[in-house]
Formats: structure tokens, sequence, C-alpha cells
């Protein structure tokens, strides 16, 4: 099947270059880290959608625990570290990014693509509660400061018996304030005074890597879509998450953006025939990284769009640009407003949440509409609650307003959550039937 | 002389053991336990005396234990199976220092200390995978015997890899195997592997020290024993007592008790 | 006059009723009466009291409920008290409340909000959002305005004004409540024989559903009750027992673990118990309610609070409750829970504390593995001192 995919599509363009570049872009990471730190620099692990340009005012070299997990599973290695957890006593029901990477404090710090540093802070940001558990337990084992910066959650409601405006101006001042706090820990932690230029030139740098992010994930608009959401998006994704705010971040996604268009102008994409397109909610199964997206590629299915292509902007594909004249003001309503739309003073927009009630439904409908949408994908997590719990919920609604929709459930980084069988038989079956629709649909519009 | 009983009323099987003031074992009976466990415990009761030639009246104390201990109307106290597994497997094999005990609805781990007594142990929780019940799943899938899939299984040349040990996946997980037309015993050996897997991992959070005796129902598969050692690298006590172990645990328990009432 | 016995009793019917029936009454009795319910793990109770509203700790649906339909609402990693509770509201027996309030105490709860408002007609939902570290210097200031904002919702629902003074009062009422509710641990700790685990269980839970000034009274009557009984102290060892801050285990769960040991001290349904000292009665309320979740509450693993590690709360309690050793056991799938519970195990093996690990589910049917699992670990702490 893979040959006949390869033998009918035209000259595949140098989709390769860009594969190496992104696995370059994070196979460095460590290697940069022990050189950062010889030099002196301070490690700080934070998440993928932490302060990293803040961050990146001082001389702080950045540490991802969930890129380090997702590199495990992506590379088949995570279910010795996680197992290794499991024998200290963690149990298999909660995240396997947090066992993975205790596996790895297990281990030595000897990770599959390096030996990672240890942490001088670990900066807690409140998006999931398994943040906080995480710093906890990364403490336990480091003993090393945690730095939490927390951002309220506001629900959409009917009416506001308060005044919303004003409670979004307070909220802002109290994250403005921890920003504030955090800076002075991170120039207590470096020796370093803050540079108010050097953040604004961060931010400068993520406002133009949001810009050609936002470019070019409505890419996937065109037909045939020029890449696969799940298969290449999340590695794009990758990239841009670990360069943000940074001058190869630019030029990262400029070069991915150059050729997506070539492939555009080839009219080529993921499968030599677009059947179907599909959206993908919520993160991948990277144990099968490759093999879920190529079962369906073989029914003709590409995936064009995933919510989780919110996490490099940070909000920014509503063009929500960071206002550089009010840096610090501006860097708080990011950390507010984004990608689970928890802002009620303005609709879901492209992402998706669990706050915000019906208006989570209708902006599925509308991501459908965007993307020329012919069913939407929801892959439940074993490890990720947050982005897994209201999915069965909103396949009871959104199918009642006649969307196709398959539910999966694995996990992101355990293998043993994945039965490729019954995954496979569960694809075919979804499959079968968006074909059986669309074939009913071209009758009736063939009687008609 | 005074003896003293133990009395292991399982789910399924029943099984009583009479020692001698000096432990000696010297009545033993097994019998399934059927819908009145109180009538079954009786029974294995009068049996192992029988079996012992020994008066009802002799036996100075009675010990109970299984899921069944407290139908044991007749003994003196209960005692829980791993209390007197442990004390049962050290009995049987002094240098034991973890027993692992497979059964159909759990597994468990025992770490033993120098006197038989238990140091930490460690149950499978609600979850089935991983114990005895994802054989029974294979072997109705495949229409075969159970006693049968430890013996097949041992031709296995190139096992397959079983990734989820989870029962529900089972089935379809061995059916796309059959589809794919691999070979039976290397079916069932990745499945037995699977379990060892399971199992390794659970009993390695109280610590696995040499040497390990393996109990159970489980412990009469053969292919089971394979895949264990295996996948802890070190060979395994397997006694054809096996069964008695909690009966043997029990009876050694009431001889205790016997000398300080 | 009733005995232990039958209040306990009663109580009991009370709490496993699904329907609720007896909130529903009291709503009935009184026009106007308004009814806010909160998920676990802590509620400022006393805002809702204060506008003459009952208080409603919605905790599932327990052992006693089939989930028919929640299973098709929440995929198979979701906690058993996610799951009833939306049965709950999917079978239409939540449908008297006028507001349902959650908070993001962890990545399953704060997604019920937004679910049940999507599958309760007409359902008024909100979140009460926690400060994320209770020990930074901005944390009292915010849950003050965060709780006056919930003033402003609760003002909203019961139709009139709240003002400071009913504040007050109302937290002299749960004052005298968790004044009574450290007594009853107080004596279970010094005589477990007196009062067993499941029955200080099932008092603190039916004050859970009930307005203050009734519960205080059926509290103090129980308190009175306890030491007149005639049971005598029996050779088990004293344990303490955490793990249920939110989903409850059932009550045979309970009493399967009282069978091999005295259960001293105990973190079920500490939101009810979470603010250990009295609430300042002076001075504006809401900062004193803030101050008291800030500064003078229990730990629990739902809270973050980097100034001291969690397992420091055990092991006081441990101590305090002069007990041998620590069972372990939170709730399947609870991942705050299920994450503790290692970081607990590692302090108390340090402190050479025996625990046991287990887990429980609000809907287990089989109490035979607790049984055999708690007997042993009492075995090896009795046979072989």
């Amino acid at each position: 099947m893979k040959e006949q995919i390869q033998s009918s599509s035209p000259t595949a363009p140098p989709t390769e270059g860009v594969r190496q570049e992104t696995k370059s872009a994070v196979k460095d990471a460590f290697a940069d880290a022990w050189l950062a730190k010889e030099r002196g620099a301070k490690i700080c692990y934070t998440y993928v959608l932490g302060p990293i340009e803040l961050l990146r005012s001082f001389d702080i070299h950045l540490v991802f625990p969930e890129i380090s997990s997702a590199q495990m599973a992506a590379k088949k290695t995570a279910l010795p570290y996680i197992q290794k957890a499991e024998d200290y006593g963690y149990a298999a029901d909660t995240c396997s990014y947090v066992t993975a990477d205790v596996g790895l404090y297990l281990s030595d710090m000897k990770h599959p693509l390096g030996r990672v540093p240890t942490p001088d802070l670990v900066l807690n940001d409140t998006l999931c509660n398994t943040y906080y558990k995480w710093s906890e337990i990364t403490q336990d084992f480091h003993k090393c400061p945690i730095f939490t910066l927390d951002h309220p959650v506001r629900m959409a409601r009917k009416n506001y018996p308060y005044d919303l405006e004003a409670l979004y101006r307070e909220d802002r001042a109290y994250v403005v304030d921890q920003i504030e706090r955090l800076i002075a820990t991170c120039e207590q932690l470096t020796g370093q005074k803050f540079d108010m230029d050097r953040f604004r030139a961060n931010l400068d740098l993520a406002n133009r890597m949001g810009a050609l992010w936002c470019e070019i994930i409505d890419k996937t608009r065109n037909r045939p879509s020029p890449f696969d959401a799940v298969l290449e998006g999340y590695n794009y994704m990758g990239g841009a998450t670990t360069l943000k705010g940074t001058e190869e971040g630019v030029v990262y996604l400029e070069k991915i953006k150059g050729d997506i268009d070539q492939r555009i102008e080839m009219g080529v994409g993921p499968v030599p025939e677009e059947k179907f397109r599909l959206l993908w909610m919520s993160a991948p199964c990277y144990p099968y990284f490759r093999k879920i997206p190529e079962m369906f590629h073989k029914a003709g299915a590409v995936f064009v769009y995933t919510p989780q292509f919110m996490q490099p902007t940070r909000g920014t594909y509503r063009m929500q640009q960071y206002d550089l004249s009010r840096p610090l003001e501006s860097y708080a309503e990011c950390l507010m407003d984004y990608f689970h739309a928890r802002n009620p003073r303005k609709p879901p927009q492209w992402s998706m949440g669990w706050v915000g009630g019906g208006g989570e439904i209708d902006n599925q409908l509308q991501l459908m509409e965007h993307f020329g949408a012919d069913g939407i994908v929801y892959h439940a997590i074993k490890s990720c609650r947050m982005n897994s719990g209201s999915l069965a919920d909103f396949r009871e609604h959104v199918s009642r307003r006649g969307v196709s929709i398959l539910m999966l459930e694995s996990d992101i980084a355990d293998p043993r959550f994945f039965s490729e069988a019954q995954t496979r038989n569960r694809i075919d079956a979804f499959m079968e039937g968006l074909a059986e629709k669309k074939l009913l649909r071209s009758q009736s519009v063939g009687h008609a | 002389m005074i003896y003293a009983a133990g009395v292991d009323s399982g789910s399924t099987q029943t099984k009583g053991i009479i020692v001698d003031e000096d432990g000696k074992i010297v009545g033993r009976a097994l019998l399934d336990t059927g819908a009145n466990t109180v009538r079954s415990s009786e029974r294995a009761f009068r049996a192992a005396l029988e079996n012992a030639g020994v008066e009802a009246n002799a036996v100075k104390y009675t010990v109970g234990t299984g899921y069944g201990r407290y139908k044991i109307t007749f003994g003196n106290t209960q005692i829980t199976e791993i209390t007197c597994h442990a004390k049962g497997a050290h009995h049987v094999f002094p240098g034991t220092c973890t027993v692992v005990d497979i059964g159909g609805q759990d597994t468990k781990g025992i770490r033993v200390g120098q006197d038989g007594e238990v140091v930490d142990f460690v149950m499978n929780d609600k979850c089935a995978a991983g114990t005895g019940r994802f054989l029974g799943v294979a072997a109705e899938v495949l229409d075969l015997p159970l006693d049968d899939l430890g013996p097949i299984s041992l031709e296995a040349k190139k096992p397959v890899d079983i990734s989820s040990t989870c029962t529900v996946f089972a089935e379809t997980e061995i059916m796309s195997y059959l589809a794919q037309k691999k070979k039976l015993e290397d079916i069932l050996m990745g499945m037995h592997l699977a379990i060892a897997a399971r199992t390794v991992s659970l009993v390695r959070r109280i610590g696995m020290n040499q040497q390990v005796t393996f109990t159970g129902g489980v412990s009469r598969n053969r292919g089971m024993v394979h895949a264990l050692e295996e996948a802890l690298e070190t060979p395994l006590n397997v006694s054809e007592e096996s069964q008695y172990m909690g009966a043997i645990g029990a009876a050694l328990f009431a001889l205790e008790r016997a000398r300080t009432v | 006059m009733k005995t232990i016995d039958e209040i306990v009793q009663s109580c009991r019917e009370t709490i496993e009723d699904n329907s609720f029936t007896t909130v529903r009454e009291w709503k009935k009795t009184g026009s106007g009466r308004k009814v806010v319910g909160y998920f676990p793990v802590y509620f400022p109770v006393e805002l809702i009291a204060a506008g003459g509203m009952l208080p409603l700790a919605i905790f599932g649906g327990g052992s006693r409920i089939a989930v028919k339909r929640g299973d098709a609402h929440m995929y198979s990693f979701m906690c058993s008290i996610c799951k009833t509770t939306a049965e709950l509201a999917l079978g239409g027996q939540l449908d008297f409340l006028d507001l349902f309030v959650g908070h993001p105490i962890c990545d399953a709860a704060r997604h019920m909000p937004s679910l049940l408002e999507r599958n309760t007609e007409g359902l008024d939902v909100d979140l009460l959002y926690y400060p994320g570290s209770i020990a930074a210097d901005v944390a009292v200031p915010y849950l003050r305005r965060e709780y006056a904002r919930v003033r402003s919702l609760l003002e909203a629902v019961c139709g009139h004004a709240i003002p400071d003074e009913a504040i007050r009062e109302s937290i002299r009422e749960y004052n005298d409540v968790r004044r009574l509710l450290r007594e009853l641990y107080d004596l279970r700790r010094r005589s477990p024989w007196l009062v067993s685990a499941v029955e200080s269980y099932v008092l603190t839970r039916v004050g859970t559903l009930m307005p203050a000034r009734d519960y205080a009274p059926l509290l103090r009557e129980a308190l009175r009750l306890f030491p007149t009984r005639d049971h005598r102290r029996i050779d088990k060892i004293r344990v303490v027992y955490e793990g249920a801050f939110c989903e409850q285990p059932p009550i045979e769960f309970i009493r399967a673990l009282e069978e091999a040991c005295y259960v001293v001290d105990d973190d079920f349904l500490v939101g009810a118990r979470f603010l250990n000292d009295d609430v300042a009665m002076d001075g504006d309320p809401l900062l004193a309610l803030a101050e008291a979740y800030c500064n003078h509450s229990t730990y629990c693993s739902t809270q973050h609070d980097p100034r001291r590690p969690k397992s420091n709360g055990l092991i006081a309690k441990c101590r305090a409750a002069d007990a041998q050793a620590v069972i372990l056991s939170p709730a399947k799938f609870c991942e705050p829970g299920l994450d503790d519970q290692v970081h607990f195990m590692k302090r108390a093996e340090a402190e050479n504390m025996p625990n046991l690990q287990m887990e429980f589910q609000e809907r287990m049917k089989d109490f035979d593995n607790v049984r055999v699992q708690t007997e042993t670990f009492a075995e090896a702490l009795l046979f072989y001192a």
C-alpha cells in the first residue's frame, strides 16, 4: 500500500529537509543545555505553554519535560522509563509524560537523546493540574524551587452579575504582579538585571513567529492539503515551541512555509488522492505516531487541523499579537486568553476547551466549515484528562448536529494503552461510513 | 502427641493440612469448594484427619485461611492467605525471599522475612490485566482447554509481541494474530510473556530478592513458569505442594498457638 | 429520645438517598428557598448560607447508582465521582439545583461545570478558581476578590444582597460546626472503640446536606451519647487513612478497614474540616475566609503549597493520633491522590512508618481484597512486632 502511495504521487517536495531541521531543532536541546550550564547559565524546567519569552530574557536555558517525554515515546523508548517509575510506586493510570520523566530521574538523567541536566528552577504554569504535581515531584527529586505562575480561568455565562471588564483588569493585575515577582526571582537566580529591551525583542520575534505560524496552519485549507496536521503538524509544532521567541524560530518557520508553498504549487499532499479531510482533537499517540495517521491515509483521509495548533502562538492565531508598548500587561493577557478559550470576553476560536458550554460545540462546527472537514476524530488520552475529559460529551453533542465522529482511546506515551487490531477496526469502519455518506450525498445531488 | 490443622478455603478448591508437634505434615486433603463453603471446609478438615489417621480431638488448634476463612466456624482463628502463603512458602523453601502468587482473579507479590513473616506485599487492583483471567480469555477465544495453553506455548520459536495485557483488548489482539497466520504456540507464548512482564512490574514494587517461590493455580502452567523465569532472569522454586501452601502456613500458625495456649 | 445507633442509622439513610429527598423537602418548606451545589473538595459554605440558601456538597452517586448514561459522556479514564455526578445530572436528579459551582482541583474536575451545563436544561454553573499557589503573597488578596465575585453570583441566585453582617453570622455558625467536628475526631483519636470511622464518616457527611443550625445540635447530641456506650477496647492496630479527600469510598470499604484496625484519623470529607481554626468573626468576613483558606487550612493533594511538603502534614497527623501505621489509598484514576500516594509512601518509609497502599472506587462492590490486604497488614504488625 505504501509503495502504491509513492508510485502514484508526483515527486515529493523537500519535506525531508524540514524533518531534519525539526529533528536537529529538538535533538541539540540537551547538548545546548550542557554548554549553557558550562558558561554558568541556569537550567529551568518549564512546560510548553510557560512564559518562554520572559525566561529567555535572562541567561536561563529551558528544558521542556513534556517534549523530552514525547521524544522518548516517539522513539519507542518510553516504556522502560515508565515502568521504572511504576516500580518506584507511581500508578499506570496517571500522566505517562510524568512517569516517563520520573523514569528519567531514576535513570541518572540518561535520556535516549543524551543526558539531561537537573533544574535550578521549575516554572509551574497552571494550565493543567498535572503541572502542579509534576513540579512537586520534580522538587521532591531535585530539591529545586518552584515558581507558580497562575492565571485564573473564567467561565462564559449567559449574564454576569459582576463587571466582566473590571474582573478582567483585576485578573490581569494579579498576573502582572506575579510576572514581576518572577522577574525578581530570575534576577536573583541569575544575578542579571532584567532587560526590558531584550524581553521586548523576544516578544517581537514571538510575534513574527506567531504570524508565520498562523499562515502555515491555515494552508491546510488548500485542496489537497499540503501537509498532514498530525503527522507533520506536530513535528512543526515541536520545533516552533522549543524555538519560541528566537531568531532561529523565525528562520525555521519561514523554511517550513516555503516548503509548504512549494507543495501547494505542485499540488501534492500527504496522499495521492485526497478523499476526506478530518479534524484531530487532542494530542497524538506518540508511540504509534506514524502508524495511526497512516491508517487514515490508506483510505485517502488527511488531517487538516488540530486545536493544539494554538500551542506555539498562545492565542496569536486570532492575530492577537503582543503589544510591545505595554509588554508585561500584554504578556499577562496572552497567558490569560490562550488556547483553551478561557477568557469569556471573546468566544472560543480555533481552540478546544473545557469551559464555555455551548460555545464549544459551535466552535467545532465552525472549524469543520473553515477547513472543509468531513469529520472529527477525538483522541481520548489516558494520560490527559485535561484534553480528553469532555471529548465523549462533545461526541454526543456534535454528532447530534450531523457530524461524523470517531472516538479513539490510547495514550501519548505509554504503548500498553494502544491495541493495533482494535484501532484498525474502528478506523476502517469509520472510513467506510464516511465513504458511504459521501456516496449517498452525491447520489441525492444527482437525483436533484 | 498434639496436632494442629490449617484449612484454606479458596474460591475453587479447599485444602486441609494436619501437622504434628514437630511441624511435620502428616495429613492432607484437597477438594472442590462448591457452593457451600462451611461444609467444604469441614469436609476438607475431616478428610485431612482421615489421611493422617488422627482423631479430631487430638487437634489442639485450627487456623482458617483463604477467601472463605470466616466461614470456617469450627476453627479457632482466621489469618489471611497472604500471611499463610508466606509462612508456607518459607517452610517448604526456607530460602524464600519473594513469593509470586498468580491465581485466577488476582496476582500477589509477597516479600518474606527470615522467619517467614510478611515484610511487604502487593496485589493487583481490580483490573484483571496480568492475572490468570487473561489466559482464561485466551482459552475461550482459541477454544482450547486451559491446561493445554502452557505445554503448547513451550513449542514457541518466535513469540509475538503483545503490547497490552488488558483482557478487553486480548480478544481482538489474538484474533488479529490468528488472521495474520501467526503460529498458535507463538501467540500463546507472547501472552505468557505479557503476563510475566506485568507480574514482574507489580512484584518489583516490593523489591525482588532471590529466592523466588512461585505459587497459586497458575504455577502449574509450565509455560508460565518458563515465561516468568525469563522475565525475572532467575530460576523459580515451584513445588508439587504449591496449592497447599496456604493451608501449610495456616497449620504452622495453628501449631504456634497450640504451644502457647 | 433516639439512641446513638438510631441517629447514625437515620443519617446514613439521608446520605445514601440519591434523590436528595431531605434537600428537596427543605426547598419546598419555604418560599423562594434556593440550593447551591458545589463539587468537592472545599467551598466557603458560609457565603451560601448567609444568603439564606442551602449549601449542598455533590459527591457523586456513590455505589448505589448504575452508570447508564455517564459512560457515554465520559471516556474510560475518568474517575468514578465525575462519572456518577454526570449520571445524576443526566438522570435529572440534580434538577433542583439553582447553581452548581466547580473548582479546578484536578484535570477531570475542571470539566464538570461545563459538562453539567451542556446536559442539564437551565442549570446555572460557574467555577470558583482558587489561587494557584496558596503560599504566594498575592494569594490572599486574589482569593478575597474571588470570594467577592462569588458573593455577586450568589446574590443573583437568592435575589438580594448578602451583607457582611450575614456572612459573619454564618461564620459563627460554621465555626461552631467545625469545633464539634474537631471534638468528634478528638474522641475517635482518644477512644476509637467508642466511635467508629464509619459512624464519624456518616455524621460528617450528613452535615454536607443540611443547614448548620440544624446540624450542630445533631452533632452535639451524638457527642453526648458516644461516651455513654459500653464498648471495650480490643487489640487492634491504630492507623491513619489518607486518600479520600474528593471521591468517597463506600461505607462497606471503611467497615472492611475497621475489621482489622482502628482508623484513628482520616481525610474523608476533608472539605468539611478544611479550616483548622475558627475563622475570625470581626473585620472583613471575605478576607477572613480567604486568610483561613490560605494560611490556616489542612494540607490536601489538590492544593499547592510550596512552603511545606504535604507529607509534613500527614506525619504530624499520624503522630498526633498515635498511629502505628498509615493506609494510603486514593481513588482509582485520581491523579492528585495517586501522585501524592508516592510522595507520602516515600516519606512514611523514611520515618519508619509502616504503610499499606491500595486503591478504592466509590462504585466498588467487592471488599474481599480490601479485607485481605488490611488484615495481612495488621497481622504483619501484630504477629511479628
